[in-house]
């Protein structure tokens, strides 16, 4: 019995009936941008138009319910229009100035604040934890909250010397662009894998398995009669990528899973080049519902950095400029074996000069 | 070639022109693998059997196109290996070698307790295990003995694709031990779309049963196959 | 006493609260209820609590979307399925409420009403429903316009940033090339049958709204080949207003010193600009991007699972970008056909182009061999020589 023929393959609906008729007109003709203050843009076109955008905090996890009230502002100051960010903010955008304090105030009233332009902390990109995925170390939406209530102040404002941007990765899958972020927050695990040997077989194509290990760490076993793998421990490094490709592996561990952080990555490329995040601190202990640890320790980096960058500096500009011993003298933080890269390309990453500071 | 052109020789029966278009350009290899999500159930399962084919041949390597089908049937990011599992099965059975490492995992899919759970499961997944399992049967009856058990719980399944898609297995099996249950599904008459030799048949389960009683029974008397 | 005391201490405090917000669902929605309390275990076990995979999907296509099982279904019986739908948004995200509504209507009588807004490759997420909703959303979003994204070894869903929606840098029209390459690639997006997945994303300038070279395999990044356009009068604005130190914030800052500044007229040498974007970033009203524009192609980034990070690396300098696009979609054809042959199993492009040489992989796919493409040249001699003389 034949089931219903239904249409497949549309793709998305054009974004042309999505765009407010300010920007539909002015499309492809602005001239330049004005950040008339926190959270607040307005572009101007060559015909002379003015829009204003109004940018504000989400949550990226967000209701139907929420939703609506985005649309009920957007319908009552937009004209009917809205956006999303890249970074999970909504935007709303509006071609009459008077709008634009009743806009943040009914927002404030909703418990957004507005910010995120301009040298600020835009939003922290982050994955789904503990909300919603299988291979989370933590939770991501959890830490995002409570880091972001710490750091709020500079959201809100645009005082620090860049842009800040940080991410969230509850695993080293790392869903997002954690890997370029001014400071990373990721989840990781610091034991391996634990193997269920009657079922593997059955449940994971062996050569995969032993694909997935970036340290080749895994190899085919029999045991019992039955065809299984072993981890050569020694050579795990806890990435669980295994586990990923073989759900007979499992390596959560909650009394060792913790988060790591990362500093100094750059995706734009003004001034210098893109740049890879570097360790900051290997370990810090998986601490809901608040993190503590975590928040303290970004909140630290954060602060030293705004406190001794010069402007337009980026976070790894900053470092590229002082010097990792400084980075690490002025932040207070422990530089420990961890820090000292051992995968490919590791040498490339030695101090092979005299440049030492003292 | 694009989809529409190997659609049409796959419904015309036309496999040597397929094949030769399919082995004509390696990229022609991954537009037969997305005919294997084809909304046409018949272009779906006539593209397995040109995956046999292609097999059988020897001379184009499907070893990494195994792999590729196995991973879409356990994938973190979900792809759905809508004919994953016949299609491996229909490879190993062509050419074993090609699919050595990925006919267990096929097999065994319905060990998932999330497959065997009719109240929420992808039976489209389940039943393709299943028709694997039947499928090499013949060709490789130590390969699937041990599934009997399961396939005979599955007879009382309450979809009728699961059912007769087990019933007819099984007795490619020659499982003896479900001709009980077998026989209690004389007066199933939901109708199931079963891919045999190369064309759909619709038939009811009941006769799914019976034919496999036919074949254990065959089997018994003449003191069972080796 | 509330049945999620270490959740609910995330409802306080001044950035919005996801669990205020999964609670107002709660009050109307089973399957929100039991998220919570499954978070709830989350957070005192400190462990996930979602197995492994889960393989559902709907007639027609390979994907869009992700199976999710919770492992305490006797628990939470209303999220033992709780899986995601991945919507194709509209191009750079922009909504018209209509269409917003249309789809927060489909979801509350279908799902748990939890979305993600939006996720990481940048569709919109239905989040939390059960095997039995996923034909009747995808027949309801077709019929009204909508269709899935990507998900597993295929194209997964291209983003964009906003382009020339609202930015006076675009170089291309991002939101145009994003909606033609989703509709041209419809096929590959649906049908996985590549050996890993492939993700393009598209910047309209070098300040890379979307992160496309950490994040995409194939980068498409917006620039110029000709002088960025100078407004001198606007410059001398700058100069009076006090706000900018030109000399300081943005001669000196020039990674390639290209730019002078004697105190009335500002002097770029174009030929040795290569385009960071600093100086247009500080100076919007001065200085513009040029008008011979179009857009760089860098291929290969790529979270680090398995062999590492990497940041997509340029293979064609300049390429104008106008529709409908042939020379692009050409290279990609290109492209697609050499690594689908040569890819191992779970091979991001950028690793292939790793394992066999980006100078073997760029011969292959028929570009020539550019200074552009690299850093530095190789510092280790072990080069494998193809040409050499044969005895007479």
């Amino acid at each position: 019995m034949a089931a219903p023929k239904r249409k497949t393959d549309i793709g998305p609906p054009h974004y042309e009936q999505m765009l407010h008729p300010m920007v539909k007109a002015n499309y492809g003709k602005w001239k330049y941008h004005e950040k008339v203050k926190p959270g607040v843009l307005m572009h101007v076109s060559e015909t002379g138009d003015k829009l204003y955008t109004v940018r504000a905090a989400s949550s990226r996890l967000v209701s139907i319910d929420k939703i609506r009230d985005f649309c009920n502002l957007a319908d009552k100051y937009c004209d009917g229009y809205l956006r999303f960010t890249s970074r999970n903010n909504v935007e709303f955008m509006t071609d009459k100035e008077a709008n634009v304090q009743p806009i943040i105030d009914e927002l404030s009233k909703m418990g957004h604040p507005v910010g995120g332009t301009g040298n600020s902390i835009s939003n922290i990109v982050h994955t789904q934890g503990w909300v919603h995925c299988h291979s989370s170390a933590t939770d991501a939406s959890g830490v995002v909250k409570a880091t972001m209530d710490e750091l709020i102040d500079y959201f809100t404002s645009m005082k620090l010397p860049a842009h800040l941007r940080i991410a969230v990765a509850c695993c080293l899958n790392m869903c997002g662009a954690v890997h370029c972020s001014d400071i990373a927050i990721l989840g990781i695990h610091r034991t391996p894998p634990t193997i269920d040997n009657d079922k593997l077989g059955n449940l994971c194509e062996i050569p995969s398995t032993v694909a997935s290990c970036p340290k080749a760490a895994i190899r085919p076993k029999v045991i019992e009669g039955k065809k299984t793998v072993e981890v050569v421990e020694d050579l795990c490094m806890y990435c669980g990528n295994c586990y990923t490709v073989c759900p007979a592996m499992p390596i959560a561990n909650p009394l060792n899973d913790g988060i790591s952080i990362w500093v100094g990555g750059k995706v734009s490329n003004s001034r210098h080049a893109p740049m890879f995040s570097k360790l900051a601190i290997p370990y810090l202990p998986n601490n809901p519902p608040r993190w503590p640890e975590v928040t303290g320790a970004v909140k630290n980096i954060v602060e030293t950095y705004a406190k001794d960058a010069k402007k337009y500096e980026r976070v790894g500009e900053w470092i590229n400029r002082i010097g990792w011993q400084k980075f690490f003298e002025k932040t207070g933080l422990e530089f420990t074996k961890y820090h000292i890269d051992d995968y490919t390309l590791a040498s490339s990453t030695y101090n092979s000069s005299t440049h030492v500071k003292f | 070639m694009d989809r529409e052109t190997l659609s049409e020789l796959l419904l015309g029966r036309k496999y040597q022109e397929a094949m030769d278009l399919v082995k004509k350009r390696h990229g022609n290899l991954r537009i037969l693998l997305g005919l294997l999500y084809s909304e046409e159930e018949l272009v779906r399962w006539r593209a397995v059997t040109l995956l046999g084919l292609v097999a059988a041949e020897g001379r184009t390597e499907l070893a990494p196109a195994v792999r590729r089908l196995l991973w879409f049937l356990n994938e973190e990011s979900s792809t759905v290996g809508w004919c994953s599992a016949q299609a491996i099965a229909e490879i190993y059975r062509n050419n074993p070698g090609m699919a050595r490492d990925a006919i267990r995992p096929v097999l065994h899919l319905s060990d998932d307790p999330e497959l065997s759970d009719p109240s929420n499961r992808n039976t489209p997944i389940l039943a393709g295990s299943i028709w694997a399992i039947g499928a090499l049967a013949e060709d490789e009856p130590s390969l699937v003995s041990e599934m009997g058990p399961s396939l005979v719980k599955f007879l009382e399944d309450p979809e009728p694709v699961i059912r007769g898609f087990s019933a007819w297995a099984l007795g490619r099996m020659r499982f003896a031990a479900a001709e009980e249950d077998l026989r209690k599904l004389a007066g199933d008459a939901a109708v199931i779309s079963l891919y045999e030799g190369d064309a759909l048949k619709n038939i009811s389960v009941a006769r799914a049963a019976g034919g496999a009683l036919v074949k254990i029974r065959k089997n018994s008397s003449e003191g069972g196959e080796e | 006493m509330s049945d999620t005391p270490m959740i609910d201490q995330l409802e306080t405090g001044p950035w919005p609260s996801f669990i205020k917000d999964i609670k107002r669902m709660a009050a109307k929605n089973a399957m929100c209820k039991d998220l919570l309390g499954l978070l709830e275990m989350s957070y005192k076990d400190k462990r996930t609590h979602w197995k492994h995979g889960g393989i559902v999907g709907v007639r027609g296509y390979g994907g869009g979307i992700i199976g999710r099982y919770s492992d305490s279904p006797e628990k939470f019986p209303n999220v033992s399925h709780f899986h995601t739908v991945r919507v194709n948004q509209p191009s750079a995200w922009f909504y018209n409420t209509g269409a917003l509504r249309y789809l927060c209507d489909l979801w509350e009588k279908h799902g748990s009403g939890l979305t993600n807004l939006h996720g990481s490759t940048g569709d919109f997420v239905m989040l939390g429903t059960t095997t039995d909703q996923l034909e009747p959303i995808f027949t309801d979003l077709s019929e009204h316009g909508w269709d899935l994204g990507g998900s597993g070894s295929d194209v997964r869903t291209p983003s964009c940033c906003n382009g020339m929606a609202r930015c006076e840098f675009a170089c291309y029209d991002t939101m145009n090339l994003c909606y033609d390459l989703t509709n041209e690639y419809q096929d590959e997006l649906h049908r996985p049958a590549f050996p890993y997945k492939f993700k393009f994303k598209m910047s309209g300038c070098p300040n890379d709204c979307v992160a496309s070279i950490a994040r995409s395999d194939c980068s498409i990044i917006g620039t110029w080949r000709d002088d960025i356009q100078q407004d001198n009068a606007a410059v001398t604005e700058y100069a009076k207003g006090g706000k900018v130190d030109i000399a300081n914030d943005v001669v000196a800052k020039c990674p390639t010193g290209c730019m002078s500044w004697d105190g009335s007229k500002l002097s770029i040498d174009n030929k040795n600009c290569n385009r960071c974007m600093h100086c247009i970033n500080v100076m919007p009203k001065a200085l513009r991007p040029g008008k011979d524009k179009g857009a760089m192609i860098l291929l290969g980034a790529k979270a680090p699972i398995v062999q590492g990070a990497l940041l997509s690396s340029v293979i064609v300098p300049f390429i104008k970008m106008e529709p409908p696009y042939e020379e692009f979609k050409d290279l990609i054809r290109r492209i697609w056909e050499f690594w689908d042959e040569h890819g191992e199993n779970r091979e991001r492009i950028g690793e292939m182009i790793v394992r066999i040489g980006k100078g073997n992989f760029v011969e292959e796919i028929g570009l020539e061999p550019l200074p552009a493409m690299i850093k530095e040249p190789r510092s280790n001699p072990y080069i494998f020589y193809e040409e050499y003389f044969e005895e007479e």
